[in-house]
């Protein structure tokens, strides 16, 4: 078999199957009758399709066939009428109710959309502790070491005015490694501490009688030192010696209580 | 409301079914009638072909002239031919049928096609060699498959499968061609002579 005749053979099917004859004349007609195995092969087709053309698919009886198909049509359910969902009064009503009520909850609140900040307390607010007097924490007097472990929560916003000058926002560092007063702190004491940013005063005696009843006593002591340091008095420090007595240190505890009887004139 | 006169001799044409399908839809039983007798064999032959069992294939053919009747009043003359829109749903009948039945039998099924009275063609050749081609054919894929019978075994034209099938002629004799080809290299030698 050369290169020819596989030219030939596939042509031969296409023929075949196409129902066309070659011509005469041409080439590969030539060709098939020249060679045996293209001749071979041309008649096998011819007998495949001869084969296939001698078999013949049975019909089914037209009478027969009909009348099942009638029999199945008959059979088949009257197409019910079903009125749209719109034609339906309830439904409607379910729609329109609906698209109501997601108009509703889409709409904006009033109200709602700006949030006002919240509003420092106009004056500050005694914790506890001795009366007396409430001594302001002003930048200058700030202790190096403040007894805040973290910032006041929700500063308020700062609107600046003309010939005022910036306020510096407070650092508050760590009084001791541990120590975390924001966790148990009064919510009376938080509002104190964020108003603090906003020039109100919170009191170191306040911060001593808190840390005093946290059971802080070393801390304690160090806020009622400060605050006896702004505004010497007997009460302030009365409870400076008192803390400083609980926290182990006799020896300022015993010159608190000294420095309070000389005031008294004892 | 169309009429349609069911004794007309010359209904061969598209234009016809396409009165007929008209008809039919606005109730017209004669007239699918007569679309029933005009393509009861195509239907019947193609799903003989696909399926392979003559029981299957009938009610095949049935179900899809039910469903047909049933979707008439969807079925739009003007945009489409009645043969195309029929014979889709005769094949997605068939293909429903092979589904169903490779869920219940995943087993190969043999192809009957065998006449009772075979034509004086199949006389000359011996009975066990038609029933080797027979065996042969059913093994085909389906896509030269059912080509083969409906031009060989069914006498329908590569026009006619053309149609039914929703493909190009050119595709039909290719597939032929195929299948031909593939049914030589199974035999081999002299073929069947």
């Amino acid at each position: 078999m050369n290169l020819v005749c596989i030219c030939v053979r596939s042509r031969l099917a296409a023929l075949a199957a196409s129902g066309t004859e070659m011509e005469p004349t041409s080439w590969a007609a030539r060709h098939v009758a020249a060679c045996p195995d293209c001749s071979r092969e041309r008649r096998a087709l011819a007998s495949l399709a001869g084969g296939l053309a001698s078999t013949r698919l049975p019909e089914p009886d037209e009478q027969e066939f009909a009348a099942a198909v009638w029999r199945k049509i008959d059979a088949l359910p009257a197409p019910v009428h079903r009125a749209a969902w719109w034609q339906s009064p309830g439904l409607l009503a379910a729609a329109a109710g609906a698209c109501a009520l997601a108009l509703w909850m889409a709409r904006e609140p009033a109200g709602v959309g700006v949030i006002a900040p919240p509003r420092a307390p106009a004056s500050t607010t005694r914790v506890g502790g001795p009366a007396g007097p409430v001594a302001s924490i002003s930048p200058a007097s700030r202790p190096k070491a403040d007894l805040l472990t973290t910032p006041p929560a929700a500063p308020a916003p700062r609107v600046r005015k003309p010939g005022v000058a910036k306020e510096r926002t407070p650092v508050i560092p760590k009084l001791r490694p541990g120590l975390n007063p924001a966790a148990a702190r009064p919510r009376r004491m938080l509002a104190s501490a964020g108003s603090a940013t906003t020039g109100s005063t919170v009191a170191w005696s306040d911060w001593g009688s808190y840390y005093e009843q946290k059971g802080d006593y070393r801390s304690a002591a160090y806020a009622y030192g400060m605050a006896h340091s702004e505004k010497r008095d007997p009460t302030t420090a009365f409870a400076y010696g008192r803390a400083s007595e609980a926290s182990g240190d006799l020896a300022s505890a015993m010159d608190r209580y000294a420095a309070v009887l000389e005031q008294d004139g004892g | 409301m169309h009429t349609i006169a069911v004794t007309r001799p010359h209904w061969q044409t598209e234009s016809d079914d396409r009165a007929l399908a008209a008809a039919a839809r606005d109730g017209d039983r004669s007239a699918y009638a007569v679309l029933m007798a005009r393509y009861r064999g195509m239907a019947f032959a193609y799903s003989l072909a696909a399926l392979g069992n003559r029981e299957e294939a009938e009610d095949a053919a049935q179900d899809a002239f039910v469903q047909a009747y049933a979707a008439m009043p969807r079925f739009d003359p003007d945009r489409a031919e009645w043969a195309a829109w029929f014979m889709r749903i005769v094949r997605n009948r068939c293909r429903d049928g092979l589904r169903r039945r490779s869920v219940r039998r995943p087993a190969e099924m043999p192809l009957e096609i065998m006449d009772e009275a075979p034509g004086p063609e199949a006389v000359a050749m011996a009975d066990s060699r038609r029933r080797v081609l027979m065996q042969a054919v059913a093994a085909l894929p389906e896509a030269q498959r059912v080509p083969l019978l409906l031009h060989y075994a069914a006498g329908k034209t590569r026009g006619e499968i053309a149609r039914a099938l929703g493909v190009p002629e050119s595709t039909i004799i290719g597939r032929l061609a195929g299948g031909l080809k593939t049914l030589r290299r199974r035999f081999g030698g002299e073929g069947l002579i």
